[in-house]
């Protein structure tokens, strides 16, 4: 299978996982972001330029099954890809915690991400509650699902590059 | 001659003897104190212990005898029971689910019923995925005579409106999305103001006179100005009302009667009571 294609099914599946699994196990406000994890991999693994074409194309997906403004998600999740790209070669092959850190880092960035997009267009937005109930606790509960998922995708994609695979 | 007569009065003799014998026998078993009765007695009391004794050790041995042998006859029923045992259980899970859904279905065909609006009847398919948005996916669209705009309800208030519709599903905004504002007025006084989500989900209600007396648990209902949601649907009711050292204006909660997460059948409004299309 092409690397290519590899990246498209990874992507497919993080976005179906995100829109049908992930509301039943949403705790409050808390979501696990699925997609983010598969494109933060990809930033890891391939650098800025994977980690952004990867967050257009998986915020686009979200944008279109949502009800919100057509391209936010995909802008926030874009500039979120290329940030986790930056950390391309550092992070893999570490322990397990630091990927989970970052990734719990990356979450906090995309959401504000979003959140300052929204606010720039004129939405309503309360900073404080957006943080204390939404940002914070997403970014702990997928950190969280990233111990299981992260270490699965990055095999996924490495297996043509060892030297890089986590383990 | 002589000895054949003997033979014969002998044999007789004998016949006669046992008898008795047995006739004796008879009649001393039946006796408590008898000899015979009491010999019994005696052995029993001795011998039982004995017995009980043996079997006790015995018996184990017999059972495992037994178990060894039937072992495989066991294991096999053992096996066919708790595939049956988890067959049981599916179907009674099953029937619960049938029996909630059931329920609630005939609790919304009785709403139906009882409401002037045309409805059409939904089943919700997925919540939001993303946690910036409260939204339902429901399971009919543009087929089923879906229309964006449209108000939503279930039977116990206000659910939100359509605003994505596809042939075969639609999306539908929930009132305690931030992005929803839902024009309502006063069950008591019929003021009117505004109920807008936010995004921990809670639903304020603003734009109401200052001097307006509002009370914990008064009802608020849509006013229908607004175009989208007809008038005198419940929205909630007034759960706490506070002061903002940063506006002028009350903070005032309400509480929807609709579990959001947990909605799973809803209705959608299609025409009002006058028969006019929403959309």
């Amino acid at each position: 299978m092409s690397r290519n294609v590899r990246y498209i099914l990874v992507l497919t599946i993080a976005f179906i996982c995100q829109a049908t699994i992930v509301p039943f196990v949403s705790i409050g406000a808390a979501r696990p972001d699925i997609v983010l994890i598969a494109i933060a991999t990809f930033g890891f693994i391939d650098g800025p330029v994977a980690g952004a074409v990867g967050g257009f194309f998986g915020g686009l997906l979200q944008d279109l099954v949502a009800a919100g403004s057509l391209g936010l998600t995909a802008l926030a999740k874009t500039l979120t890809g290329y940030i986790s790209g930056q950390a391309e070669r550092t992070i893999l092959g570490s322990s397990l915690l630091l990927p989970v850190v970052v990734i719990a880092g990356i979450s906090v960035i995309s959401q504000i991400i979003y959140v300052g997009l929204a606010f720039l267009m004129g939405e309503p937005v309360n900073f404080g509650a957006a943080l204390r109930v939404v940002v914070f606790p997403s970014a702990a509960y997928t950190a969280l699902v990233s111990v299981p998922v992260f270490p699965y995708i990055s095999r996924l994609l490495s297996s043509q590059r060892q030297s890089k695979v986590f383990k | 001659m002589y000895s054949r007569t003997t033979s014969r009065k002998r044999s007789i003799i004998i016949l006669f003897v046992i008898i008795i014998g047995l006739f004796a026998t008879a009649y001393y078993r039946n006796q408590k104190e008898s000899v015979v009765n009491q010999s019994q007695n005696l052995l029993l009391a001795v011998v039982s212990p004995i017995q009980k004794g043996v079997n006790s050790v015995i018996s184990p041995f017999r059972r495992a005898g037994d178990y060894v042998v039937f072992q495989k006859e066991l294991i096999a029923d053992n096996r066919d029971l708790r595939a049956e045992n988890g067959q049981l259980i599916h179907r009674v899970r099953e029937l619960k689910k049938y029996e909630s859904e059931n329920k609630r279905l005939r609790v919304l065909a009785n709403f139906r019923r009882k409401t002037p609006f045309k409805t059409t009847a939904a089943r919700v398919v997925s919540q939001s995925p993303s946690s910036w948005q409260s939204l339902l996916t429901i399971d009919t669209g543009s087929k089923g005579g879906i229309k964006k705009g449209m108000a939503v309800i279930s039977d116990k208030g206000l659910v939100g409106k359509v605003t994505k519709v596809t042939a075969r599903a639609s999306l539908v905004q929930l009132i305690d999305d931030r992005h929803s504002g839902v024009a309502v007025e006063l069950g008591k006084t019929g003021s009117t103001a505004v109920v807008e989500g936010s995004i921990d989900g809670t639903l304020k209600l603003r734009f109401l006179p200052d001097d307006e007396k509002i009370v914990v648990g008064d009802k608020v209902l849509t006013s229908g100005k607004g175009g989208i949601f007809p008038r005198g649907l419940l929205v909630g009711r007034v759960a706490k009302i506070s002061k903002s050292v940063y506006s002028i204006e009350k903070l005032i909660n309400i509480k929807s009667p609709v579990n959001f997460k947990r909605v799973s059948e809803i209705l959608i409004i299609t025409t009002t009571p006058v028969g006019k299309d929403l959309q």
